[in-house]
């Protein structure tokens, strides 16, 4: 292969090393207005009154917009559920949420006003945590059942309390034999604390509503979906709603779905002139976070070393609003189970509203929260048995065409071979002296989301090809490797191959950018397209010029048959499409691929001041085929990086009544290059076994599964026993205390 | 947040400075490296209607000796006092508390004089400074005059600095033999201090004769820990562990989102342990 394969470097680098890319924070429109937020002070509360006279007057001033302008809409939003309001309509839910919105000349006129605005609350008391919200007598966050949103799946079902939402599995394989005292059980309590995604660039949009069509341009990981719900809020066909995506400064999640949109479209429907909302850092801390969780797990093996069952009851905190919180629910109840051949499982995971501010998507969710709990009760069996933990998982991992939970793809990996390749790697042995430890871990998490993905390959006048695909460049390489794929099926250099930038007015659909899915199901729309254009150039050759269909092929830009051949571009225009539909095709089930979360650690622990250092990293990137190996090594080091921060220190803490303490960056701590590991490796594993291209399958996110786990299984192996996330040296040190 | 609206004056002479500080009264705030200034002011923590910025003052920065004394002007960067072989010479403690501040950036923008007046308790540079006895020197519209560093800091972000005065330079007492360690704990690489020691040990004939030891983050201002200074004159260097000990004395630490205080008395007693034995073995 010529393209595909290879670590060729980003089509985008220049653009972003010398500052030409445009981000969402650098557009303008001309006679826009910008947009501040006057955000809720208190978590819970009756707003008596809203008095905005005095922000009127603020000179510069365009319009205040408040939930009573926005009667003519049915106001709520939600992909999932659709429970949340533009702007705050009586209620306020969290600390942070939107009650008013200005738009004004200047930044700083907007600014002035939203501090001229007056309300009065009348604060309810609270719910800050999933136990208190799920206790009988706990008032309700929502009132009524829960609406399901557009896109909902169906068979989803809701329940009508602050766990409005449960995933679960309860399944015997063989009745669990053998005698009581030839088992060995663990059981523990665990928590996992709510992070922020922190990605460099916080959400941007401009927006503009002249009446009967909305144009937003979005730092949005879904535009398509986007696109939907604004075009059901405001009432206008889809046709109506343009979303187009400038570069997008990191998402991580926090840009998926829906955001700032509603808020944005609603206030330049009311200006009636293009408006620019730009969240900062604190804003962005309270649009969407990764959820709190508290969960109880019980896992069982028999004297022999066999796994036998596994239970797990799970409260993930999604704050006042659903936003993607049920299927982080059902990620992590998947990832409760693990990967191993239990006689008997049972999971049940609950999604809670609590009065803190909503939680979605981020990197890795579900395997991030369980898998580090159901890796470190394998460890306290292993330890009890006497067995060395990498054995104890060898004997009890499943094989690939093994199912995992019933009515889900069987597993499509060769695990033991990614475990096996990470402990070579990491150097598995005897014990570690004094207070070092290692640690590994296996775990699978439901990669793909969906098979909606299409994509248009366009052949120019220029003989250049232009990649039309709704996947966002989010510093993940989706540009490069989906051009690095066109070329590789046209047979041309990567510098004769563009990835156009997202309009949804000219894109082609594509669901989403997340679940891993953008090589894979993306990436097999722009392979069918890329070969559906080489049909056609083919095609064209045949008929224009007599060749013979049997020897005629494409080979540097050019149609070639026996001694004679073209330029591509004297065919003309052309296009070729693509749909990754049939990816799903066959009666296979979901996910389209099971993501594999194999990782290894090894780690130092100061006893003294409870500090960990993380002396090896060690993570496997089950790809099928890697497309472009360097980019798969940054993602997975960019991936444990974000791990270092969620394993041992970030931690969004609120105070007792709800709100958030650590808000700024100062006080928020996110890893740098000088919290990097030691040492880092990344094992690519090639078997050419993934759904999408060439046999690849996603990756980028598994190591949030597996690295979280193998540093709280190697802390513990150094004699720590950590049950609370993260790993601060503050908690490190107090659990050796509560110890000795 | 956009920082309310201000002045800007950047004078080229000290006396022009603290004129410009005496006109406006507790209205203006002196900007240095901006480091701690400008965050205070985009969250509108502050909103001074005048900034003076001292850029304009070469004459504040730069190091020097003095015959047994290092001078420092206010305006010399971490980096330079970092990497200044007078510094490292004359005052290690100093310029390896400098460097373990914040980044690259931050140490080559950040100032002695910004990190001293703005008496951040976590900061590193103030403790530096009180297990010196260093003093420093504040120019006002009468004159100058010199502060003791252990006097200077009053409370958080509290120093005796008057409105209308400037710190302009931070005189440190060579200590020719002692040895000394700067030691923090923070919880990621670019943070600041849960926790440090600053230790500095006088020896002679492996026998401690005195010590000083100053903490950081253990109240609202560094502190000195003179219950250890105590235990440790005319002692054997093992005799440092039980001195250790008692570095909780006279400390209030706070439980904040960082750790707690609990975890930060105990923190106090390990690296005081470890800074003086350090101190005491170089």
């Amino acid at each position: 292969m010529r393209s595909a394969g290879r670590s060729l470097p980003r089509p985008d680098l220049r653009a972003k090393l010398s500052g030409e890319a445009v981000f969402g924070a650098d557009l303008a429109e001309p006679g826009m207005l910008h947009v501040r937020l006057l955000r809720s002070v208190v978590a819970h509360a009756r707003i008596v009154s809203l008095d905005l006279d005095a922000a009127r007057q603020v000179p510069g001033v365009v319009c205040v917009v408040t939930a009573a302008d926005l009667a003519d809409l049915d106001p709520m939003w939600g992909h999932y559920v659709r429970d949340r309001p533009i702007l705050a309509d009586g209620v306020v839910r969290f600390a942070g949420e939107i009650v008013a919105a200005v738009a004004a000349e200047t930044p700083a006129a907007a600014a002035a006003a939203v501090a001229e605005i007056d309300v009065e609350y009348d604060e309810l008391p609270p719910l800050l945590d999933v136990t208190a919200a799920v206790a009988p007598s706990a008032p309700r966050v929502h009132s009524g059942p829960p609406r399901p949103g557009f896109a909902c799946p169906p068979s989803a079902v809701f329940g009508d309390g602050n766990d409005f939402y449960r995933w679960r599995v309860a399944h015997t394989r063989v009745e669990p034999s053998g005698a009581e005292d030839k088992l060995v059980t663990v059981a523990h309590e665990y928590a996992f604390p709510a992070v922020y995604q922190y990605a460099m660039e916080p959400h941007a949009v401009i927006a503009e509503h002249d009446g009967d069509r909305i144009r937003v341009s979005s730092t949005c990981q879904h535009p398509f979906l986007v696109r939907e719900e604004l075009a059901l809020l405001f009432g206008l066909p889809v046709d109506r709603v343009r979303v187009s995506v400038p570069f997008i400064g990191g998402g991580f999640g926090s840009k998926s779905y829906t955001k700032m949109e509603p808020v944005a479209v609603a206030v330049a429907r009311q200006a009636g002139r293009p408006v620019k909302l730009v969240n900062r850092v604190e804003d962005a801390m309270v649009t969407t976070r990764r959820h709190g969780m508290r969960a109880r797990m019980r896992t069982v093996a028999d004297r022999d070393g066999r796994l036998v069952s596994r239970d797990a009851e799970i409260w993930l905190d999604t704050g006042a609003y659903a936003d993607n919180g049920p299927t982080v629910t059902m990620v992590a109840g998947m990832a409760a189970v693990g990967p191993y051949r239990w006689d008997r499982v049972g999971v049940d995971a609950a999604c809670v509203y609590t009065n803190l501010p909503p939680a979605g998507s981020y990197r890795g969710f579900g395997a991030a929260h369980l898998q580090w709990i159901g890796e470190s009760q394998v460890d306290e069996l292993a330890e009890i048995l006497g067995m060395d933990r990498l054995q104890l998982r060898r004997q009890n991992l499943l094989a690939r065409g093994e199912t995992m939970i019933p009515g889900t793809r069987p597993i499509d990996a060769d695990l033991a071979g990614d475990l096996a390749a990470v402990a070579d790697r990491l150097g598995w042995g005897p014990p570690l002296p004094g207070r070092q430890g290692r640690g590994i871990s296996v775990g699978v998490s439901p990669a793909g989301a969906s098979h909606h993905s299409q994509a248009r390959v366009e052949l120019r006048g220029d003989g250049r090809v232009a990649v039309r695909v709704g996947t966002q460049e989010i510093g993940q390489g989706a540009r490069t490797v989906h051009a690095q794929i066109a070329a590789e099926v046209l047979d041309l250099p990567l510098d004769r191959v563009e990835v156009v930038p997202t309009d949804t007015g000219d894109t082609p659909y594509d669901r989403s950018t997340g679940a891993s899915r953008s090589t894979t199901v993306a990436g097999l729309a722009v392979q069918r397209a890329s070969e559906d254009l080489r049909a056609a150039l083919l095609r064209t050759a045949v008929e224009r010029w007599g060749v013979d269909p049997a020897v005629a092929t494409l080979a540097g830009g050019r149609i070639v048959a026996g001694d004679r051949s073209w330029a591509i571009e004297e065919v003309g225009a052309c296009q070729g499409h693509g749909d990754a539909g049939e990816l799903a095709a066959g009666g296979a089930t979901m996910p389209l691929f099971w993501e594999v979360c194999v990782a290894g650690a090894q780690v130092t622990v100061d006893p003294d001041t409870g500090q960990i250092e993380v002396r090896r990293a060690v993570t496997a990137a089950d790809v099928g085929r890697a497309l472009n190996p360097s980019l798969v090594e940054r993602q997975d080091e960019g991936c444990a990086l974000q791990v270092v921060g969620n394993a041992l220190f970030e931690e969004m803490r609120f105070s007792e009544e709800g709100v958030l303490l650590n808000d700024t960056l100062l006080d928020y701590r996110i890893p740098t290059v000088a919290d990097v590991p030691h040492e880092m490796a990344c094992v690519i594993i090639e078997n050419g076994d993934g759904p999408g291209p060439f046999g690849a399958k996603g990756c980028g996110e598994s190591v949030f599964g597996g690295l979280v786990a193998a540093l709280v299984c190697a802390v513990a192996d150094a004699g720590v026993t950590v049950r609370e996330l993260p790993m601060s040296p503050d908690r490190v040190w107090h659990a050796i205390r509560s110890e000795s | 947040m956009i920082p309310a609206a201000f002045d800007y004056l950047r004078p080229t002479t000290v006396e022009d400075a603290v004129a410009a500080l005496a006109e406006a009264g507790e209205e203006a705030k002196v900007l240095a490296g901006g480091h701690s200034l400008l965050p205070v002011l985009r969250l509108r923590l502050a909103a001074p209607t005048l900034l003076v910025d001292l850029g304009g003052l070469p004459q504040l920065r730069g190091v020097r000796t003095d015959g047994d004394t290092l001078v420092l002007g206010a305006m010399t960067t971490h980096a330079e006092v970092a990497g200044a072989p007078v510094v490292v010479d004359a005052a290690p403690l100093l310029a390896q508390a400098a460097a373990t501040i914040g980044d690259r950036q931050v140490r080559h923008r950040g100032t002695l004089g910004g990190s001293l007046a703005h008496a951040d308790p976590a900061g590193d540079l103030p403790t530096a400074a009180v297990a010196l006895d260093a003093e420093l020197v504040l120019a006002g519209p009468a004159g100058r005059r010199t502060v003791p560093a252990r006097e200077f800091f009053v409370d958080y972000f509290t120093t005796t600095l008057r409105p209308d005065e400037l710190l302009v330079e931070v005189r440190v007492p060579a200590l020719p033999g002692w040895g000394s360690h700067y030691l923090k704990v923070n919880r990621t690489a670019q943070a600041w201090a849960t926790v440090a020691v600053a230790a500095v040990v006088e020896r002679e004939n492996g026998t401690i004769t005195q010590a000083r030891v100053a903490l950081t983050n253990m109240g609202p201002t560094p502190v000195r820990a003179v219950a250890v200074e105590r235990a440790l004159a005319g002692v054997p260097v093992d005799a440092i562990e039980a001195a250790a000990a008692h570095a909780v004395e006279g400390t209030s630490p706070a439980s904040d989102t960082t750790a707690s205080a609990d975890y930060r008395r105990h923190l106090a007693q390990v690296l005081a342990r470890r800074a003086l034995t350090a101190a005491a073995g170089s």
